[in-house]
């Protein structure tokens, strides 16, 4: 998968599970979602599962923080480090 | 020296410098305006006075004036320097230079290079170090009384250095660190925010400095606000006693608001270091309003919840996940136990004692299944934020506000309670509800539900959440300045107490402090309260225990005979009788005339030295002023002593030293204090000796297993009536005796005196047959301050002593009282003549 790709899947997900479905107009790929706190840990945490079973990656404990999950530009550029190791 | 600097103050990030705007002067000069108002209001409010809070401007506004002029590089600096000079102030040289070395330890060990392992190793061994001086094993009084303050600065920041230092490393600002370290806010308030450290160095200069101090102002005029608010509501859903619904519900609400109070603390310590440049997040959401237990955890204290969620959650949650379904449940259910045992840590550290109770652990367990069951339940987060709700969909969401709300109400009291027994005692006067009130309290509840509802609709109509936050903060200015309004044209001790609180805060300042309420917050929050009392402290801090014996009888504990202590440094001497007084002959002398002090703690003088107590200063005065005669004082009080052991004094000890005359002391709120006491007779299993006593017990159907509110409770009705018989017994014994007896009413140092007061316990002593006093004018126009201890030891101080012995001896020498004049005496002193 490329980086585009994956930014499109990613944004899919955030749409289908935590917007049901449609994204709101004033949603960009810079939103926040962790610090704003319009995800909570545990669709923080589900958003994660999906994207290891979906990459095949594995992700670490102390990397659920608003660095590498906080937006989708944010969630993208993780998940493509994670998929370079 | 150039270079020496340019090391010291690197320059920073330009990305970062780029990001800073320049404040101008005007807004400078407008900041300094805003500080300096927002410290008169909390002197005016004497808000937290007792923690040193007035003192903090001397410091902060010079502080902020250098940070708001110098450059960016010298920032952190500045905010390190306010920290050390507040400590130094606070402190003094020894104790601030032993407390700056404790902080720097861990600096040390997280700065320099060492492996984790080492740093892990260092770390434990240097918090076993501290816990050595915090358990007074290793005894250095200048150093054990700073160990509260650098056990609430760093029990929690080590921990996060150990985790930063082992997953993201640690920032190479050193002045940062340091700041991070140098948390000036716990040097007032104990109870501070568990600020994250990588949120914390980032956030350094992270916005520009008009928008961060608009937010750092936001923090600290809504953190007063929420003092004085939190007084409020103490005042308004004050209880004296719960009965039924009617007064349970009150009950319930006023116990749980104590939260407004840590919101305020922490909210204000927010503000604190916001003001210098750190742009650290609101600690708290709207959790009182929270429609589930999940968006409560989410919204009360929020650095408390991302310290565990990363310090437990997601570990356990990536344990266990591919080895159990239940992985959520069991690491958020994980989060609420741990929560239990940090906050019991905390507390360990802060207050010096291991303790904890089963109603502790029960409150962390039934929240962490309330938040961990719905948190399952609603496992799709689908934020609504964006969506207009309907009237009606607000009216449900207010029903659900007020269903969370109750359930942490009552949660909290488990918290509270000092017992399980406790607290389903209090919750079972819940059932006693009647007709008329059940439909009462149903009415307000809809209002309630009502108003929020249509307040929800209003605000989401109105787009309120578009408001700017500096417009908050004028609200919340505007507000406390018609407060102050308020109490520069109101002053009126009738008033109602929610009003008394606004309008004469030094008078319901000290009365708070008297209640020292049970609970998890108070007691940090008392142990900061009481620093003062530490640092005075030169010497190893005595127990009265050393000098008293307990006993098996109805004394409970008496002073060992011929001992010597030096007590909260004031030195209390013991004779051979086991009276803190001066050595007298035993046999009495024909020409003197003997008078026994039957008191308590103020009458025993605690917090003054031998011959600063009242009873010693008016028996030297006396003995002074009538060379010809002499007139000796035996001092009986003790400290806790009630009007049972004075009946028993009198009926075993006292007319052994064949007194002329005996004064029983008697104070405010007798029978509330002697309620006290005697349900510790009844816990203790103390046998009541008394045919009259053990009928109360039996008739009020108290024994040692109940709960102490209810043992309370249910001895209440009696007090008047034990009271009743103990007088009777002790002026029955003086007429048996030929003894005269008389009875002084003598106003504690924080009264606000009214005639129902003294009437109280007064009329009970003039129809048993005392001859009554009340010394009314011993504290006349004299400030609670100076005359009393401290602000949370209210015992007369020196001063206290002085003016009382004044008052005391104008009594006792007033010739229309005849009080030094029995048929014995007057015989004695006409043989003297």
């Amino acid at each position: 998968m490329d980086k585009e790709q994956i930014k499109n899947s990613v944004r899919n997900y955030i749409a289908q599970n935590i917007f049901g479905n449609k994204l709101p107009n004033d949603f960009n790929d810079d939103t926040a979602l962790v610090s704003s706190r319009l995800m909570d840990s545990i669709s923080t945490l589900k958003m994660i599962n999906h994207f290891e079973d979906e990459l095949k990656i594995e992700c670490k404990a102390h990397e659920v923080t608003a660095d590498n999950l906080d937006s989708v530009n944010v969630f993208t550029a993780f998940l493509l480090r994670k998929l370079s190791k | 020296m150039k270079k020496t600097i340019a090391l010291l103050f690197p320059e920073e990030n330009p990305a970062i410098t780029a990001n800073v705007q320049r404040i101008t002067f005007a807004a400078i000069a407008q900041n300094i305006f805003a500080l300096c108002l927002l410290f008169f209001i909390i002197k005016k409010f004497e808000i937290e006075s007792n923690t040193g809070i007035n003192s903090l401007p001397y410091f902060l506004i010079p502080a902020y004036l250098l940070y708001a002029i110098v450059p960016i590089r010298f920032k952190a600096a500045v905010y390190v320097t306010l920290f050390v000079s507040c400590t130094y102030f606070a402190f003094g040289w020894l104790s601030g230079s032993v407390l700056l070395l404790l902080l720097l330890i861990p600096f040390f060990i997280f700065t320099i290079a060492l492996t984790w392992n080492y740093r892990l190793l260092l770390t434990i061994l240097f918090l076993g170090f501290m816990c050595l001086l915090r358990s007074d094993i290793l005894y250095m009084p200048s150093v054990n009384l700073v160990i509260p303050f650098a056990a609430s600065v760093l029990i929690f920041r080590v921990i996060l250095l150990l985790y930063e230092s082992k997953y993201n490393g640690i920032h190479n600002n050193h002045w940062l660190n340091l700041a991070y370290l140098f948390s000036f806010n716990h040097l007032f308030f104990l109870l501070g925010p568990v600020v994250d450290y990588k949120i914390f160095v980032r956030s350094f200069q992270a916005v520009n400095a008009r928008e961060n101090t608009n937010r750092a102002f936001w923090f600290l005029f809504s953190g007063a606000f929420l003092f004085i608010l939190h007084r409020i509501s103490t005042a308004i859903f004050a209880t004296d006693a719960v009965t039924d619904l009617n007064t349970l519900i009150p009950f319930l609400i006023g116990n749980y608001l104590v939260v407004l109070k840590i919101v305020a603390t922490l909210t204000f310590a927010v503000g604190c270091i916001t003001l210098f440049g750190f742009q650290l997040p609101n600690p708290f959401g709207l959790f009182l309003f929270a429609d589930s237990f999940k968006s409560y955890w989410r919204k009360v204290n929020i650095y408390w919840r991302e310290f565990m969620m990363k310090l437990i959650y997601y570990p356990v949650y990536f344990e266990l996940r591919k080895k159990s379904s239940y992985a959520f449940f069991i690491a958020l259910f994980s989060t609420f136990i741990f929560s239990w045992f940090f906050h019991w840590y905390q507390k360990t550290w802060i207050t010096g004692i291991i303790s904890s109770t089963s109603t502790d652990f029960l409150f962390w367990l039934a929240l962490g299944l309330l938040v961990a069951f719905t948190s399952n339940a609603q496992n799709v987060s689908v934020d609504n934020k964006g969506l207009e709700k309907t009237f009606s969909q607000n009216l449900l969401k207010g029903c659900k506000v007020l269903l969370v709300f109750t359930v942490m109400s009552v949660l909290w009291l488990l918290w509270k309670s000092e017992s399980l027994a406790d607290f389903f005692f209090i919750l079972s006067k819940g059932a006693n509800v009647k007709l008329a009130s059940g439909a009462k309290i149903a009415g307000v509840v809809l209002i309630c539900i009502c108003a929020f509802a249509w307040v929800s609709f209003f605000v989401q109509k109105k787009k309120a959440e578009n408001l700017k936050q500096e417009h908050g903060t004028y609200v919340i200015i505007v507000l406390l300045s018609l407060l102050l309004l308020l109490q520069y044209f109101y002053r009126n001790t009738e008033s109602p107490k929610w009003l008394s609180v606004i309008t004469m805060p030094e008078k319901v300042a000290t009365q708070e402090q008297e209640k020292n309420e049970a609970g998890y917050y108070e007691s940090i929050m008392n142990t900061g309260a009481n620093w003062e009392i530490s640092l005075k402290r030169s010497r190893r801090f005595n127990s009265l225990d050393e000098i008293t014996v307990r006993t098996n009888d109805l004394l409970l504990q008496k002073f060992a005979p011929n001992k010597t202590l030096v007590y909260n440094e004031h030195l209390i001497t013991t004779n051979s009788f086991g009276l803190r007084d001066k050595q007298y002959a035993f046999a009495k002398p024909d020409s003197v005339y003997r008078i026994c002090l039957l008191g308590t703690s103020y009458e025993l003088g605690m917090g003054v030295d031998d011959s600063e107590v009242f009873e010693s200063i008016t028996e030297q005065k006396l003995n002074t002023k009538n060379a010809n005669l002499k007139i000796e004082m035996l001092n009986f009080s003790m400290g806790g002593y009630c009007v049972v052991q004075q009946f028993e004094l009198m009926q075993k000890v006292v007319p052994s030293y064949k007194p002329d005359e005996i004064i029983l002391f008697a104070h405010t709120d007798e029978l509330r204090r002697f309620n006290n006491f005697f349900c510790r007779y009844i816990k203790n299993g103390t046998d009541l000796k008394y045919d009259f006593l053990k009928k109360i017990k039996q008739e009020a159907g108290v024994n040692q297993h109940q709960s102490r509110l209810e043992i309370k409770e249910r001895l209440l009705p009696f007090m008047a009536q034990i009271t009743a018989y103990c007088y009777r017994g002790i002026v029955d014994q003086c007429k048996k005796q030929n003894i005269k007896p008389v009875w002084v009413f003598l106003p504690t140092t924080t009264d606000l005196l009214t005639p129902t007061k003294i009437n109280e316990v007064r009329t009970l002593a003039v129809e048993e047959g005392f001859e009554t006093y009340v010394l009314n004018t011993a504290y006349a126009h004299t400030n609670g301050k100076d005359i009393t201890m401290s602000e949370t030891d209210t015992h007369p101080n020196k001063l206290g002593h002085f003016l009382i012995a004044q008052s005391f001896y104008n009594l006792l020498t007033d010739s229309s009282n005849h009080l030094l004049e029995t048929t014995t005496w007057t015989k004695n002193k006409s043989k003297i003549q």
